[in-house]
């Protein structure tokens, strides 16, 4: 076997020793605000029918808001 | 069904804002007041409290959503339905984060923007007017 060969049965084992993963929840919300903000997904063109349900959405999360 | 509630129209394009005039007046009856662009918008509110606007957002000297953000300022209750030619994601979420009631693109059949029309007015606005069979 040459150095460049992967040993696959020690990588498995490797994987299997990740128990936790840990996510910062701001980092990956401000991800989100670029990318919402500054992205193909921000420019997309929205019929009526799409608007109408983002602002169903957001009123839905005001009510729960105030409860 | 006429509601008995006055209307502030803001479009800096006559055509648009005339087609829009009519239009409301199938459902209101009371006073439509018009603004070409925000700041002329500001001044109406101010003086004349209109329980409805329909404000454009791209215009010049202040745009919709600016203006948007002043109304909501000086009355946070303030029932604004915004147009737009160009609806973007972005633009939309920023005018519902904002404070407005609805959106019309202005592209939408006619029947379509007199129900939105109608839901916001029968939403936000008929338990303090009232309405008249016509």
């Amino acid at each position: 076997m040459s150095e460049n060969d992967i040993d696959f049965a020690s990588s498995d084992e490797e994987l299997t020793k990740v128990q936790e993963v840990r996510y910062s929840l701001p980092k990956l919300l401000h991800e989100l605000q670029v990318e919402r903000t500054s992205s193909v997904f921000s420019k997309e063109i929205l019929d009526q029918v799409e608007i109408s349900k983002i602002f169903a959405q957001k009123k839905r999360a005001r009510e729960k808001a105030r409860e | 069904m006429a509601y008995k509630i006055n209307a502030l129209i803001v479009d800096d394009d006559d055509h648009v804002r005339g087609f829009l005039v009519v239009l409301i007046r199938r459902l209101l009856e009371g006073v439509v007041f018009e603004a070409r662009h925000g700041q002329e918008a500001i001044e109406i509110y101010k003086a004349e409290k209109p329980d409805l606007v329909l404000l454009d957002v791209n215009m010049p000297h202040m745009n919709g959503l600016d203006a948007l953000r002043q109304i909501r300022a000086l009355n946070p209750d303030a029932v604004i339905i915004m147009l737009t030619s160009l609806a973007t994601r972005r633009i939309v979420e920023d005018a519902a984060d904002l404070g407005a009631c609805n959106f019309i693109r202005k592209d939408t059949p006619k029947s379509q923007i007199l129900e939105v029309i109608t839901n916001t007015i029968e939403e936000h606005l008929v338990p303090q007017t009232e309405a008249t069979q016509s």
